[in-house]
C-alpha cells in the first residue's frame, strides 16, 4: 500500500510542473531582450493568467504546444472569448512565447 | 451499405472532426462525471440535457430535460440556474400504458475550483446543488477531481445527496452516494473517446438499500463556441440488491439503461 501511495505521488508530481512551467532565469532574459520591461514576476503574472482564466474553456496547452510565432495568433482568436482586456492578454502572450520553443 | 462506403463515410467524418482546434467553451468531456473547469469571469454558456432512461420490468421510457444557463463570477466559481422537466411513459397496470410531462423544478448549482488537472499535481473543486420543484427538496454536493496526463483524461466525483420527498401521510428523507470515475483519451485536438463508470447507492431510514452499477462509452468533440458529448450507460449486475428485486439489477429505482446527451453553445 505504501508503495502505491509513494508511486502514485511520484506520478503525479512528475506530471505536474512541467506541463505548465514558470519561467526560468534564461527565459526571462531572453524576454527582456525583446520586451525590457518584463521581470521574472511579470512573466509569472502572466503565467498565473494563463492557468486561472484560459482554463475556463479548456484544458490548458503546454507552452511547448505551439511556437512562439503560433501563439500571438491563438490568443487573439481566444482573448475576446474569455474576456481578457489588453493588459492580461499582453502579459499571457509574453509568458507563452517567453516560454515556448522559438 | 458496403463496408468500404462505411469505412469512406467514418474516415471522412474523422477528417472533419479532426479538422478542430482548441475549443472556446467550458467543455466538458463526460456526461456524468464532472471537471474542476470553471468558466472565466463574465462568460456565459447555455447547456441543453437531455437524459433518456429506458427499461424496467415492464415497459418503461423516461426522459429528462434540462436547459442549464452557466455563468462564471470569478476566476475561481461558477454558478448557474437549470429548468428541469421529464416526460414519462409506462405500464401502470395489466393493458394499461400512461404518459405523463411534468415541470420538474429548478435548480442553482454553483462550483469552486481549486486546482488546475494540468497546471498543477491534480485537479480539485467543490460542487453544490439546490434543487426545488412541487413536490421535493434536494441538496447535491459533490467533490471533484481531475487529471490530464498527456492524451488521456482522468476525473472523479464523490457526491452526496439529500432528498426530501413531500407525501400527504409524511416527508420521506433519503440519502444517495455516488462514486462517479471517467476516463477519456483525446483522438484529436477536438475528439475524445473514453468511458465512464456510476456507482449509486440509495440510504433510506438508514438503511443501506442498494447499491447500482453502471458503466459505458462516452464520446465528446468540442468546437469553436460549442461542444456535445454523450454517455450510454447499461445498468451492470448489482452491488447490493434489496430482496424484492428479481433479477441481478436494481430496477426498483433505476433502468436496464441510460443514456446522456449534453449540447452546450457559449453566448
Amino acid at each position: 500500500m505504501r508503495t502505491f501511495i509513494l508511486t502514485a505521488t511520484l506520478l503525479l508530481g512528475a506530471c505536474a510542473g512541467p506541463q505548465i512551467p514558470p519561467p526560468t532565469a534564461v527565459q526571462v532574459t531572453r524576454a527582456q531582450a525583446r520586451w525590457p520591461e518584463v521581470t521574472g514576476q511579470s512573466l509569472a503574472h502572466g503565467r498565473n493568467l494563463y492557468v486561472s482564466r484560459c482554463s475556463g474553456c479548456h484544458l490548458l496547452h503546454a507552452p511547448s504546444e505551439h511556437t512562439a510565432d503560433e501563439w500571438p495568433v491563438l490568443v487573439g482568436k481566444m482573448a475576446p472569448r474569455a474576456h481578457l482586456d489588453a493588459t492580461e492578454r499582453t502579459l499571457i502572450l509574453r509568458y507563452l512565447i517567453a516560454v515556448a520553443p522559438p | 451499405m458496403s463496408v468500404r462506403r462505411t469505412f469512406a463515410l467514418l474516415s471522412a467524418a474523422l477528417a472533419i472532426f479532426s479538422g478542430a482546434s482548441v475549443a472556446h467553451a467550458n467543455e466538458r468531456h463526460f456526461t456524468y462525471t464532472y471537471e474542476t473547469g470553471v468558466l472565466p469571469p463574465g462568460v456565459k454558456e447555455l447547456e441543453i440535457w437531455t437524459t433518456p432512461r429506458i427499461g424496467k420490468d415492464d415497459y418503461f421510457v423516461r426522459f429528462d430535460q434540462r436547459m442549464e444557463f452557466e455563468v462564471g463570477v470569478t476566476d475561481n466559481l461558477m454558478t448557474s440556474l437549470y429548468l428541469n422537466a421529464k416526460a414519462v411513459t409506462a405500464d401502470v397496470a395489466p393493458g394499461v400504458r400512461e404518459s405523463t410531462y411534468e415541470f420538474d423544478g429548478v435548480s442553482s448549482e454553483w462550483k469552486y475550483k481549486l486546482s488546475d488537472p494540468v497546471a498543477d499535481a491534480i485537479g480539485l473543486g467543490f460542487y453544490g446543488e439546490f434543487t426545488g420543484s412541487t413536490n421535493e427538496v434536494e441538496i447535491e454536493a459533490k467533490i471533484l477531481a481531475d487529471k490530464q496526463i498527456g492524451n488521456l483524461l482522468f476525473a472523479g466525483n464523490l457526491v452526496f445527496e439529500q432528498e426530501w420527498e413531500f407525501e400527504p401521510e409524511e416527508t420521506e428523507a433519503e440519502q444517495v452516494v455516488d462514486l462517479d470515475f471517467a476516463a477519456a483519451y483525446a483522438l484529436s485536438p477536438g475528439v475524445r473517446i473514453g468511458v465512464e463508470v456510476r456507482n449509486t447507492n440509495e440510504i433510506a431510514e438508514g438503511e443501506w438499500e442498494h447499491s447500482a452499477l453502471f458503466a459505458g462509452p462516452v464520446v465528446s468533440y468540442v468546437a469553436d463556441g460549442w461542444w456535445v458529448a454523450a454517455t450510454l450507460m447499461p445498468q451492470l449486475p448489482a452491488l447490493k440488491k434489496s430482496d424484492e428485486e428479481t433479477g441481478s439489477r436494481v430496477l426498483s429505482a433505476h433502468e436496464k439503461l441510460e443514456a446522456r446527451l449534453l449540447l452546450s453553445f457559449q453566448i
